[in-house]
């Protein structure tokens, strides 16, 4: 029996160039060396928020191990910056080094197109994940859609500052889609209150000091300002009291805040009362969820849904604890409790 | 012809303080640039002319400012320095990592960091920046690379290290006594200045002093106007260079610092791409790229444009997908202007005889 | 000759900061004529000539071109109008090849589709180019790269592309002033035949011999203003100089017996591969020891050693008796060396900046008070050296830029005295001065020398030389070969040892 096996083995191996894409397409897959090795690519690997699906990447990994057969190994690759070309490079690369299956969140939708497809020409299947890339062959996108997170945060604000009142919205670099996928969303939303004035959109470019510049100069502007909209967290980075005008409104003026991701500092502003809800991706699904999918597709061949909804997470003061528990156990895996009480 | 015989003033009679020489000097055309734009802006919305819009802005444009003192030396020797970003986020990591709470080396069994160690952390910050600074000095003169490549590496080693040492976090819970160093306001009568501003005006006195009344600043004029000549009257070109890299990393260091400060956290991608600030709020200040020309005070009021520009079209509703274009534009008529302004003194003096009843 | 001037100016000025360089200036040029321009630097030679070529524009007066009254708002419209200027410093692109330099912005193009994408024929170009080198003479060929070619020949490029825009004015400014005598008579063969043509070609020079060789009329310019026109037969040197400078030749060289005393450098077995061999010679207080020798002999080499400005192979330096050590200017203005280079615009001086800056540049730092500089001491100082030189500057804040050669020089000198040396090295001091600053500056070496310092003075001028030097040290191919006493020194006696060297050689 080993004996055969071993000659198997040996079969495979020699063989395994030319029929490699025919063993990918073959499950269950017989892995020849018994190790499934999936590389996880983040946009960049400046920005903190993949590192957290990194950690959900290797804790994946290390269950997927403990379940057996497999030894199942997170590669976690990408460009230092976000760009297309150095992302596309780095795809060739675990190409050529024969990794098992690749989850990406893109740089660009059509830049990722060529890269993708030619990882799947050469048998390795791709999932997307964050940033989709509708016009390749990748299996499936595991995302959350930033369209109806807008939605989902223009809700909130009406929620906590009623349906009138003069609101800004805080910008990262213009253009940037998934950005204005949020604001798209959230300006539909609401449009159907006429009530609500969007008085202006700025932006800072991802950065946090030019974020709290421009924020307290939006104070100025809109003294009276009733609620901001951060589309992504950039100015709350800064520590507390660098927007003396904006702190002020938000605990003293009635002024309501709403902003885009989950992480602890944001869940401290809202225990604070500076903040007053959030919308939330998965970060660590984004790793978590990607490799059980890969895994499932490699091994057993499940097929997935074009579009696989992450979810949301919807945090208020009714629930910011269950949250930041989650954060220091480093355990994403439980349901929040419900944003508001009763529903 | 009379002006080729006529005799120079007396002999040994100081530098009078000479208003009208102010006004031929040659800030004065970027001056009214920056005189203009802040009426325009005052005209346009009430809310400009506030004090503490005023005070925002003046903190806004304060590590700018700081970074560009540095800048206008580089520039000056006919150099460039492109790492200046990335140094100010290196050196405000240095500084956060020295104070955060929990994770510094310093920090006690409760977490907490000891007032005492800031001083240290800044010292660390301004020392990491100047270290930065001379290597790039060391590698343009020994390894004789041209500045532009010798700062673009560092702007990416910089950067590297600054990823490498957050893993990508910004770091944060910075003790409050720091902070104040990028919060605290002075009040001078009824006005607030921030105490970067203040920091940043010391810092520019000290640099002008420097560049205009030292040995030290005369050379950085030779060695940027001719650097054969220079060499050749005894000025070691090397020694003058290292110090004009060192200096500029130091001040970069020194925004950093101060920008950390202020936002009580260090992004690892705080202050990117901020070089071409620095840079055109040097070259706004009409310091020539060429070399062996330039000066401290044009560099304040570029820097001090750049965030007037920016503040005001933000206050006057500017959309944000418009405001890098209106700024583009108001930036390259701004330096169109100056030169005007500019050519109009070297032909006739006609500029200087708006300003002197009777001309010469 | 016509009676129809082909190119006149009448009443023009031009004013500066500062410098009033033109005023009032009436001058005309006829078919067939060649002008000589003369006047010292700061005259307003220059100025002239770049408003005739378009490069400046007038303040007041007129131009007229065959009894037009023109306005030249460019050099290309100049050019278009027929009107070329050959500047000394040429106006070529180093990196393109010779056709490329004669046709630049007028390329010719394909025909039809190619007219629109502005393909440029090449052979049509090279064709041409070779059209208008061979009226000029020249051994180039049209695909030589300009960085290849020497002065002389890049200046026959320069001609061949004036002759291509037709140009019935060429204007050159001191176009021998980089040839040697034999590629300076073969310039003029080419003017002459340009002359023949019908062409005008107006000459600006420094050496005063050229111009009865090859003038029919002279212009001379003193102070921005015209002093006078005459007929090149009706005049001799001596009467030009005082035309230009209101004295006359023989008090040019001033030179004053000094008291010669102690031996105060003394150089042994100076060495710098490829350049300068094993050097030996004394110099003492008091004394000009003048360095002669063909170009590329190694004098300036061997200056730049003595001055630490290049890296020694071997050899060494004592002065007053102590050896000393030099590796940089800072080690040699230490030991009380100075130097001033051949080349002011790119080795002496920083253009951008002030006299005063200028002047004080290697003194400075003596003079600093808490790190700060003592900005009256140095301004006195400064202002005695400029008083003392007799630098024409509106103020010590002039930049040096604005400046006429001869004061340019003279800064120089007073950044290097205000230094106080024991020995002072001149390379080619009066290098493209004019007659008037050159004659105030050898009365300066000579009362230097009177003050006991030790002058090295390198120059290719033999007359300077012999009048000035105490001793003629001559060099050739990197080697002494021969040190002269005063009374010796013939002009014969140095071109033999000059030479000498190469003709041991080329017996071999």
């Amino acid at each position: 029996m080993k004996k055969v096996l071993f000659f198997v083995t040996l079969l495979v191996l020699t063989l395994a160039p030319v029929a490699s894409v025919a063993v990918a397409q073959d499950t269950p897959k017989a892995l020849e060396d018994g190790k499934l090795t999936i590389a996880w690519i983040p946009k960049a690997l400046n920005n903190p928020v993949f590192e957290l699906g990194r950690d959900g990447c290797f804790a994946a990994a290390k269950e997927l191990t403990e379940m057996g057969p497999y030894e199942v190994e997170c590669l976690y690759l990408g460009s230092v910056a976000s760009d297309m070309a150095e992302q596309a490079r780095v795809m060739a690369d675990a190409v050529a080094q024969g990794v098992d299956a690749i989850g990406v969140s893109c740089n660009s939708d059509a830049g990722c197109v060529e890269p993708i497809n030619s990882a799947i020409e050469a048998g390795i299947p791709v999932m997307t994940w964050d940033s989709d890339s509708p016009e390749s062959n990748r299996f499936t996108y595991l995302g959350v859609s930033n369209y109806l997170g807008g939605r989902a945060a223009a809700d909130l604000l009406i929620r906590t500052m009623g349906t009138e009142g003069k609101v800004a919205l805080l910008t990262g670099v213009p253009g940037a889609p998934n950005l204005e996928q949020r604001i798209q969303g959230f300006k539909d939303f609401t449009s159907k209150y006429p009530g609500i004035e969007i008085v202006t959109t700025v932006a800072c470019n991802d950065d946090i000091n030019l974020g709290v510049q421009v924020v307290e100069e939006t104070m100025q502007s809109y003294p009276d300002l009733d609620g901001w909209f951060f589309v992504g967290l950039w100015p709350i980075f800064a520590g507390r009291g660098a927007m003396p005008l904006f702190e002020e409104a938000a605990l003293n003026g009635g002024m309501k805040a709403i902003a885009f991701d989950t992480l602890p500092v944001e869940l401290e502003w809202l225990k604070d009362g500076l903040l007053h809800g959030l919308v939330g991706q998965k970060y660590w699904g984004w790793g978590y969820d990607t490799m059980h999918m890969l895994y499932n597709n490699v091994i057993y061949g499940t097929p997935f849904e074009d579009f696989t909804n992450s979810g949301m997470d919807i945090v208020t003061i009714n629930n910011v604890d269950a949250m930041a528990t989650a954060w220091e156990t480093q355990d994403f895996t439980q349901p929040l409790p419900p944003p508001f009480p009763g529903e | 012809m009379s002006d080729i015989t006529a005799q120079p003033r007396p002999a040994g009679a100081p530098p009078r303080f000479n208003w009208r020489r102010i006004i031929r000097g040659q800030e004065v055309g970027i001056f009214l640039v920056l005189i203009g734009m802040i009426l325009f802006f005052s005209l346009s919305t009430d809310r400009f002319l506030t004090p503490i819009n005023l005070t925002n802005i003046m903190l806004n444009f304060s590590w700018t400012a700081i970074a560009a003192f540095g800048m206008t030396m580089v520039i000056i020797s006919a150099g460039i320095d492109l790492s200046v970003g990335s140094v100010m986020a290196l050196a405000g990591i240095a500084t956060a990592m020295l104070l955060a709470r929990d994770n510094s080396p310093f920090a006690g069994p409760d977490g907490v960091v000891p007032d005492t160690v800031i001083p240290l952390a800044v010292l660390a910050g301004l020392a990491v920046g100047a270290l930065c600074g001379f290597t790039n000095g060391l590698l343009i003169t020994l390894a004789g690379l041209p500045p532009f490549i010798a700062t673009l590496g560092m702007l990416q080693i910089a950067r590297g290290i600054v990823y490498g040492w957050s893993q990508g976090w910004p770091v944060q819970n910075l003790p409050q006594n720091f902070m104040v160093l990028g919060r605290q306001n002075i009040p001078v009568g009824s006005f607030n200045f921030p105490l970067p501003t203040v920091i940043m005006l010391v810092a520019g006195i000290i640099a002008w002093i420097f560049l205009t009344r030292t040995a030290w600043g005369y050379r950085i004029f030779a060695v940027g106007g001719n650097e054969q000549a220079a060499r050749l009257s005894g000025i070691s070109v090397m020694r003058t260079k290292l110090m004009i890299y060192t200096i500029s990393g130091l001040l970069g260091g020194a925004g950093g610092v101060l920008l950390t400060a202020r936002l009580g956290v260090a992004a690892p991608t705080a202050a990117q791409g901020y070089e071409l600030d620095v840079i055109a709020a040097v070259v706004v200040g009409g310091t020539s790229l060429s070399g062996g020309e330039g000066s401290i005070l044009g560099t304040l009021i570029g820097a001090a444009i750049m965030g007037v520009l920016r503040t005001g079209l933000n206050l006057i509703g500017v959309e944000a997908y418009w405001l890098p274009s209106a700024q583009g534009i108001i930036i390259i008529g701004a330096i169109t202007l100056d030169q005007w302004f500019r050519r109009r003194q070297g032909k006739s003096r006609g500029f200087a005889r708006l300003f002197s009843r009777g001309g010469k | 000759m016509q009676n129809q001037p082909i190119l006149q100016v009448k009443g023009v000025s031009k004013a500066f900061p500062g410098v009033q360089a033109l005023s009032d200036v009436d001058f005309e040029v006829y078919p067939g004529e060649v002008v000589a321009l003369l006047g010292e630097n700061g005259a307003g030679k220059s100025t002239l000539m770049k408003i005739l070529a378009g490069a400046y524009q007038k303040d007041s007066g007129q131009i007229y071109l065959n009894d037009q009254e023109i306005e030249l708002t460019s050099p290309h419209h100049a050019q278009t109008m027929g009107i070329s200027i050959i500047y000394q410093e040429f106006n070529l692109v180093p990196t393109q090849t010779v056709a490329a330099n004669i046709f630049t912005g007028r390329e010719p193009l394909y025909g039809g589709a190619g007219r629109i994408l502005k393909m440029v024929n090449k052979q049509e170009m090279e064709r041409a180019a070779q059209e208008m080198l061979d009226i000029v003479g020249a051994h180039v060929k049209p695909t030589d790269m300009i960085r290849s070619l020497p002065v002389a020949e890049r200046q026959l490029v320069e001609i061949a592309k004036a002759l291509s825009f037709d140009s019935r004015v060429i204007i050159m400014d001191e176009p021998t002033s980089a040839l040697g005598d034999e590629e300076t008579q073969n310039l003029f063969k080419i003017v002459r035949s340009l002359k023949d043509q019908g062409r005008a070609v107006i000459f600006i020079t420094h050496r005063l011999k050229e111009v009865f060789e090859i003038a029919d009329r002279i212009v001379v310019l003193r102070d921005g203003r015209l002093v006078g026109s005459v007929p090149a037969q009706d005049t001799s040197i001596d009467g030009l100089i005082s035309m230009m400078v209101g004295r006359s030749l023989d008090q040019m060289y001033q030179k004053e017996t000094a008291e010669i005393g102690d031996v105060v450098m003394r150089v042994q077995g100076l060495t710098r591969y490829g350049a300068v061999e094993d050097v030996s010679f004394e110099l003492r207080r008091g004394e000009i020891l003048g360095f002669a020798g063909l170009v590329g002999a190694g004098r300036t080499e061997t200056a730049r050693l003595l001055f630490g400005a290049d890296a020694l192979d071997g050899g060494e330096i004592w002065i007053d008796g102590q050896k000393v050590s030099i590796h940089s200017p800072e080690d040699a203005i230490r030991a009380g060396i100075s130097f001033v280079p051949e080349d002011r615009g790119s080795q002496g001086l920083v253009l951008l900046l002030s006299v005063f800056k200028n002047e004080v540049l290697p003194t400075m730092s003596h003079f600093t008070r808490f790190g700060l500089l003592d900005g009256a001491t140095l301004q006195q100082r400064a202002q005695e050296y400029v008083s003392r030189l007799n630098v024409r500057t509106p103020s010590l804040e002039q930049k040096v830029m604005f400046l006429s050669g001869g004061n340019q020089q003279k800064v120089v000198l007073a950044k290097w005295l205000m230094s106080n040396p024991k020995v002072l090295i001149l390379d080619e001091p009066t290098r493209g001065i004019d007659v008037g600053a050159k004659s105030e500056i050898y009365a300066l070496m000579s009362q230097l020398a009177r003050n006991g310092i030790g002058i090295i003075m390198i120059s290719s001028e033999l007359p300077e030389i012999l009048a000035m030097s105490d001793r003629v040290l001559v060099m050739c191919e990197g080697r002494v070969t021969g040190i002269i006493d005063r009374q010796e020194a013939t002009q014969e006696a140095i071109m033999a040892y000059a030479t000498r060297h190469a003709s041991v050689q080329g017996t071999i």
